[in-house]
């Protein structure tokens, strides 16, 4: 197990999800650096080295809105598919939606997992945890 | 060769062939009547010849052989004793009897067939005229005086009347020959005769012959020829008169009447098989084909091409009525779907101020803390009940807006395995009993949809039923072309007057706070019962159970 912790990235339009996500990632102690972005066409700036934020390092993990302003979260996963230096990334879709088409387009594009967000707060926590020992578990490859 | 005289009379008018005919019968019944004719004048003529001539020159010989052998009588009594008036009958017959008898026979023997017997009778008068001669020699010697007192002159008329007798036995004898000739050339006129009448009897019967085989001959050609072409024509004329129409087909050449009428005939079933094919184009909806007119008479064409127009024109309305109404069942599914899109994106958006609402509150809680009043800790728990009925409701409606047929995965599917599956994962008291009929049938169905319907109605049925003993029931019945399943139970039952109420969405009999229910199952099974085209319903009286039907194409 590697003691160098991988970056994560958030895609999230809702202020009170990121906070929600934010909380229970300080609940089950995760440190890892966590990078929020507020849409799809945001995090692509950002990952490309566009955005005004700084990107130390490409992030390992992405956690992805679905249905999100300007570029929602199938579109801006199809565009990291298709790009050389970003296709690799671990993305989990944590989303509202279960719609069929919503799992099947996102599985098809190779996602790690999908991910409804719980109504409650303590089921969310159980959730980023199980997801937390995942990501502990797996190997990802130095830059 | 019977053929051939066949072809030649197909080629000739009726008309003609009947004034051929009757001319050959009358030509054959004149030709036997003139023969007939002048075989019977024939005949006639014989029996004439016999009458005038032949009968009388027998008889004037008889006549003549009488007279002959009466001067031998006078003679024989004269050479005896006088006696005047013999003497002067004597004198008579020399003088004219015989003279007049002589020349009847001659005048009858003018005949061409009687010459032979004329030569004799003549020869016969030639040696009668010498015997005269002795007997006026002796006529002299009995008229001298005292002749029969004298021996000498007795004995010279002895002598005399012996040379009379003589002769005259002679010609006598010639006579007789003649006769018997006349009477053998008179019977051979009479076989003249008859054989004329019998041939005239064997022509009558040749004559009848003939008639009968002309007669027979023109049958049998009038039925070859007009009979049978007219009785074939009209059996074809009968299948076309019902509706068929076959083709008239003829392998003789004929100029004549009948070959006008099959011609007409054949023309006739031409125009109606053109017609039945411009028909059948028009009823496959060729609307473009000419529609051949046979004249300007033809008044089926003029129907059928006018028929035609009028089914372009009503085609071409019923086509714009058609695009009209696509046009606006296009536009009844685009709004439909238009709702459906926005209860399920109005749902979803509703879905994440619910659930920082829910959080937020949660935050609150948590940072609160001890500083909670029990009171507010109160209100917090129903907050959180109310946003987790909110999203109970969010989440029906998003069931309903997305409930219908799939089409998708449609596929046998085995109902009874199905409801057996959805009764496993079914939470029920213990004492709950399930009947269900043996072998559910097998349905093309998406199996989301049917575990859809069936789950709504068992779960229903457990749900509510507070009686000790619960039982449910579900049974169906094959009503050709599709299926009715029954689920029945002893529950509560339900008024008539909510039957319908029920299917409609967010509609409940009871207090959501008494029993977990939001009031969208049966909304869902109806919709999508009916989107598989069938029906749901529901016999029902309070404190009598429930009996819930619906329908599924089998």
């Amino acid at each position: 197990m590697s003691d160098k912790l991988v970056n994560i990235l958030l895609v999230e339009d809702d202020e009170v999800d990121v906070m929600n996500v934010k909380r229970a990632f300080k609940k089950n102690n995760i440190t890892n650096p966590l990078n929020v972005c507020n849409n799809g066409f945001e995090a692509l700036q950002f990952l490309r080295g566009e955005s005004e934020i700084p990107l130390l390092e490409i992030p390992k993990i992405i956690l992805l809105d679905i249905n999100m302003p300007k570029m929602g979260g199938i579109e801006f996963l199809s565009e990291i598919r298709k790009d050389e230096k970003l296709k690799n990334i671990s993305v989990f879709i944590m989303t509202t939606s279960n719609e069929d088409k919503d799992k099947l387009d996102a599985y098809n594009l190779n996602v790690a997992g999908y991910i409804l967000k719980p109504l409650s707060m303590e089921r969310f926590i159980e959730a980023v945890s199980t997801l937390n020992n995942y990501w502990k578990l797996c190997e990802f490859p130095e830059n | 060769m019977f053929q051939g005289i066949i072809n030649r009379l197909y080629r000739m008018k009726i008309g003609t062939r009947t004034a051929f005919s009757f001319l050959a019968v009358i030509l054959v019944v004149l030709a036997f009547s003139t023969s007939s004719i002048i075989l019977l004048q024939y005949g006639k003529n014989i029996d004439l010849k016999i009458a005038n001539n032949f009968g009388p020159v027998v008889n004037a010989i008889k006549d003549i052989e009488y007279t002959i052998e009466e001067t031998t009588r006078i003679c024989k009594d004269l050479s005896i004793q006088a006696d005047e008036s013999r003497k002067n009958h004597l004198h008579k017959i020399i003088k004219r009897v015989y003279p007049k008898q002589k020349l009847t026979v001659i005048g009858l023997c003018q005949e061409p067939g009687l010459a032979e017997i004329k030569k004799k009778v003549i020869s016969a008068d030639k040696r009668f005229e010498g015997t005269k001669y002795i007997l006026l020699e002796f006529l002299q010697v009995i008229d001298s005086a005292g002749a029969y007192n004298n021996p000498a002159k007795l004995q010279k008329a002895q002598e005399l009347r012996n040379q009379i007798e003589k002769e005259n036995l002679a010609v006598k004898v010639v006579l007789n020959e003649t006769s018997l000739e006349a009477i053998s050339v008179f019977n051979k006129l009479t076989a003249q005769k008859f054989a004329s009448y019998r041939m005239l009897s064997y022509l009558l019967l040749v004559m009848i012959i003939v008639i009968a085989i002309v007669g027979m001959l023109s049958i049998i050609l009038t039925n070859v020829t007009i009979i049978k072409p007219i009785k074939e024509l009209n059996n074809i004329l009968n299948e076309v008169g019902e509706g068929k129409i076959v083709a008239i087909e003829t392998h003789i050449k004929r100029s004549d009447e009948i070959g006008d009428m099959i011609s007409s005939a054949q023309r006739v079933v031409r125009g109606f098989k053109a017609k039945e094919l411009v028909a059948n184009a028009i009823g496959k909806g060729d609307y473009e084909i000419r529609v051949p007119l046979l004249s300007k008479k033809d008044r089926l064409g003029r129907a059928i091409s006018e028929m035609r127009d009028n089914l372009k024109r009503s085609k071409i309305i019923e086509e714009e009525n058609i695009k009209i109404l696509e046009n606006s069942n296009h536009n009844l599914e685009k709004k439909i779907k238009e709702l459906d899109q926005f209860a399920y994106i109005t749902s979803h958006d509703l879905k994440s101020p619910l659930r920082g609402i829910n959080n937020l509150s949660a935050w609150i809680e948590e940072d609160m803390g001890e500083h909670l009043s029990e009171e507010s800790a109160g209100y917090f728990k129903l907050l959180r009940g109310r946003v987790n009925r909110m999203e109970e409701l969010i989440n029906s409606i998003l069931t309903y807006s997305r409930a219908g047929k799939t089409i998708e995965n449609q596929e046998k599917t085995n109902t009874q395995d199905l409801v057996y599956a959805i009764l496993e994962q079914t939470q029920m008291k213990a004492n709950t009993s399930v009947l269900i009929d043996e072998c559910l049938p097998e349905i093309t169905a998406n199996k989301r949809d049917l575990i859809a319907v069936f789950s709504v109605l068992i779960s229903n049925a457990i749900k509510h039923n507070k009686t000790n003993d619960p039982v449910i029931n579900i049974t169906y019945k094959n009503r050709g072309g599709y299926i009715e399943f029954c689920i029945a139970d002893n529950g509560p039952g339900i008024e008539p007057e909510f039957h319908e109420k029920i299917f409609t969405i967010f509609q409940t009999l009871e207090r959501r706070d008494d029993i977990e229910n939001i009031g969208a199952g049966l909304a869902i099974a109806k919709k999508i019962v009916e989107d598989y085209e069938g029906k749901i319903w529901l016999e029902s009286h309070p404190g009598m159970g429930s009996r819930f039907y619906f329908t599924w194409p089998s």
